[in-house]
């Protein structure tokens, strides 16, 4: 008999153990349906209703107190990084958001605005608008690294971005350049938007110096071999090579050959800005020819040209000869150049000048037809790459 | 007597483990059918949770991430997310699913001296705007038509970009809009001739849609902020700074021009040009007959673009738009007056230099006059080459 006792003993134990297990469940259960909501203030932000249960009142609790204890919790809950960084953005983004409505910083864009369709507001240019959205911009910036670790702050493309610009550099000199840099460009851009495009004396001295400031900045924060090495990664110039030079492909060396030439045109003729396109061109590519080979002058003509994108795609939709491109292009420069010597020349009358610009355009058009054929013509009148054939146009007498 | 009791007991522990096996059936509450769909989902989510994941531990992640986008969006809103983090969250994991993102963090990774566009195949390129649209199109399916205008900064959006038209119809004319982009993305090159007609076939029956949703008083509303039209008076107004009423008092003007230039285009090039030049003076007359000779002209002013950058620099030096007027009213007498040199056959070649260079002068002082010193250097340096041409004659 002795088994039997014991298995019924067992049992009976078992039954005990099973039942305080269902009893707890249940009361569980009852809790997460039937609990009247708890008011805030007494509210245990750490009770929780479990994972997999629906609870109407899970974000209130998740998002109680301040952003960091807030994503703190999600981070318990496992979330991973860039969820995280979604989450803190838009509790920030409708915050901020709220905050410069109620400063005024923004105003709607009205229908018969210039600008319309393109962002719901404008900002307003009142020199304290400016200020205070200055202000407001770098809290948003402190609140966001109070909130969120690097980890989650970076995505994996910026990381990826921050790999290609910045090399080896240790992971706080990067963090220090992109702080400096942010702060310098925010003043850059308010800058440049005052000036709509027309700079000043006094504007062409303010952005030198702030420059100047930026550089003394960077040259705190990296030694002269990691400035340089910065300097051909990131610079501005090197940026605007990197993406100038897409379809001329180099090699690491024809890069840095190509940065040094650059440097040395900034260093004669800085931003150009009393120059014509076609002027600036040229004398860019006097310095480039300088140090490039013959074939491979030629292919930077070709393929840092702005009408080489628009051309090409052209081109090989219409099966064309790949020589079409190169050949529209050498019109284009050719053409240009001309124009400006016959709008420059004094000693033409305003019909002389007419007559001669309408003798190239008549020329330029014979010419692009034996490139691209008629039907290619008529498409290529409406790409972009053939807005200089406008230049072609007498000037309509203005006043 | 034992045997009973230990077969009690042992039905009893059968009975026990199995009402905790089954949770579900033990609730005795209410819940909604919506409710119970989503706690089957979650708890199907907790049971393929990962190795190592004890049950009763679960977090949320372990849940939410196992769910498709549909489940995620239901049950973040069943646990009570705000719209704009739920949209964040959803925007993020199909932005995160597409191919365009992937690609893009495999094009930092390549070498400093090569763009991220460089390597890229022209056909990638395509597969990859298709792939954006997309996932624009299952926002929309997940989120509905006006998404984004709920979240940060775009909440003011509707009200200005449809006025008064009820949230329905607003809906519906975006949803319309995207059904178009989609049928838009799925033709072939956009340079093929194929391709031309099939994208204005598209664009007549996307006109056909709106027109059949919208009052006629509606659609004119609509025309009034988003047609071809309005873009043009928006654009050339842009110096001017028009007010509501100048805009609309001018509009039907455009609205004709715009129309007469659509059937323009299926002329021939040299009839076009012709046709396109009495067009455009067809339209300034009207403008001056709308708004009167000083605000006509200011608006003449900023609509052609050849005066963008003086218009910039009056703008830059807080002066009306009448500086910039002036400035023109100089340079088309001068310039004149420097015709008529040039063809003076009893001049010598010295004396029309000097005389240009006299002219170039007295139109400096008087530009300088109007502009201030300050704005005769920007003059010149970002609008003033038929200066220098008349100077050019005494560097030679």
């Amino acid at each position: 008999m002795k088994p039997l006792v014991y298995l019924l003993a067992g049992s009976m134990v078992a039954n005990v153990a099973l039942g305080v297990v269902w009893f707890s469940r249940r009361a569980e259960s009852r809790a997460t349906i039937a609990a009247p909501p708890v008011p805030q203030a007494t509210q245990n932000v750490g009770a929780v209703v479990p994972a997999d249960r629906v609870d109407a009142d899970r974000w209130r609790r998740l998002s109680d107190g301040t952003d960091a204890e807030m994503i703190q919790r999600l981070r318990n809950e496992g979330f991973p990084p860039n969820v995280l960084a979604q989450i803190a953005f838009a509790r920030l983004n409708r915050r901020y958001y709220d905050k410069r409505r109620e400063l005024g910083l923004e105003r709607p864009l009205m229908y018969w605005e210039s600008g319309y369709g393109r962002g719901a507001t404008r900002d307003s240019l009142d020199p304290q608008a400016k200020a205070l959205r200055k202000r407001l911009s770098d809290e948003y910036i402190r609140e966001t690294k109070l909130i969120l670790r690097d980890d989650e702050w970076y995505s994996e493309m910026d990381r990826a971005r921050q790999r290609r610009d910045y090399g080896d550099l240790p992971p706080e000199k990067v963090q220090q350049i992109e702080a400096i840099n942010q702060d310098y460009q925010e003043i850059r851009s308010t800058l440049r938007e005052e000036m709509r495009g027309i700079a000043f004396p006094e504007d062409k001295e303010k952005l030198e110096y702030l420059e100047k400031e930026r550089r003394a900045d960077l040259e705190k924060v990296l030694s002269t071999q990691e400035l340089e090495a910065y300097d051909l990664r990131s610079s501005d110039t090197a940026r605007s090579l990197r993406s100038q030079l897409a379809r001329f492909d180099p090699s690491e060396e024809e890069f840095k050959t190509i940065y040094r030439a650059q440097k040395a045109y900034e260093a004669k003729y800085g931003d150009a800005s009393n120059l014509t396109a076609s002027e600036a061109r040229d004398l860019r590519e006097a310095e480039m020819k300088a140090v490039l080979s013959p074939e491979r002058f030629e292919d930077y003509k070709v393929k840092t040209s702005g009408s080489y994108e628009p051309l090409s795609s052209l081109v090989h939709t219409l099966q064309l000869p790949e020589q079409a491109i190169s050949d529209v292009i050498h019109l284009q420069h050719d053409m240009e150049r001309r124009a400006l010597a016959v709008q420059n020349d004094s000693s033409l009358t305003s019909d002389q000048r007419a007559a001669q610009l309408a003798a190239l355009a008549n020329e330029a058009n014979e010419k692009l037809n034996q490139s691209l054929g008629t039907e290619g013509v008529k498409q290529f009148k409406s790409t972009q790459a053939s807005g200089w054939l406008a230049q072609l146009r007498p000037n309509k007498p203005r006043g | 007597m034992l045997i009973g009791l230990t077969a009690l007991s042992l039905a009893a522990n059968l009975a026990l483990a199995g009402f905790i096996a089954r949770p579900a059936l033990m609730s005795n509450g209410p819940t909604s059918s919506f409710l119970r769909s989503t706690e089957i989902l979650t708890v199907d989510a907790a049971q393929k949770a990962p190795a190592g994941t004890e049950k009763g531990k679960l977090k949320l992640w372990d849940v939410y991430g196992k769910l498709d986008h549909a489940a995620l969006r239901d049950r973040l809103r069943a646990d009570g997310f705000p719209r704009d983090v739920i949209y964040n969250l959803i925007a993020w994991r199909l932005h995160r699913e597409s191919e365009s993102s992937r690609n893009w963090i495999e094009r930092f990774k390549g070498p400093y001296w090569k763009s991220e566009y460089a390597r890229v195949d022209p056909k990638q390129l395509e597969q990859e705007r298709k792939a954006a649209q997309e996932e624009w199109r299952r926002l929309q399916e997940l989120l509905g038509p006006n998404w984004y205008r709920e979240s940060d900064g775009q909440r003011t959006g509707r009200d200005l970009e449809f006025g008064d038209l009820p949230v329905e119809k607003a809906d519906a004319l975006v949803k319309i809009q995207h059904d178009y982009m989609d049928l838009r993305s799925k033709v072939g090159e956009e340079k093929s001739a194929d391709a031309q007609a099939k994208f204005a076939l598209l664009e007549k029956e996307e006109r056909a849609d709106i027109e059949k949703l919208l009052t006629p008083q509606e659609l004119y509303e609509y025309d009034l902020r988003r047609s071809r039209a309005a873009y043009f008076l928006r654009e050339q107004a842009k110096a001017a700074q028009l007010t509501e009423q100048e805009y609309r008092a001018l509009y039907p003007a455009y609205k004709a021009m715009a129309e007469k230039r659509e059937l323009l285009e299926q002329t021939s090039d040299t009839e076009q040009e012709k046709v396109a030049a009495q067009l455009d003076a067809d339209l300034e007359a009207e403008i001056l007959r709308t708004l009167g000779p000083v605000r006509g002209a200011e608006f003449l002013q900023s609509k052609d673009p050849a005066n963008e950058k003086l218009n910039r620099i009056v703008q830059r030096l807080d002066l009306p738009l009448s500086a910039g007027i002036a400035v023109n009213s100089v340079r088309k007498e001068i310039s004149s007056r420097a015709d008529t040199i040039r063809t003076n056959s009893a001049l010598s070649a010295e004396q029309k230099t000097a005389q240009l260079v006299a002219l170039a002068q007295e139109a400096e002082s008087r530009i300088g006059g109007t502009l201030g010193a300050r704005g005769l250097a920007a003059y010149k340096q970002y609008d003033g080459k038929w200066l220098q041409s008349l100077q050019g004659a005494k560097k030679k």
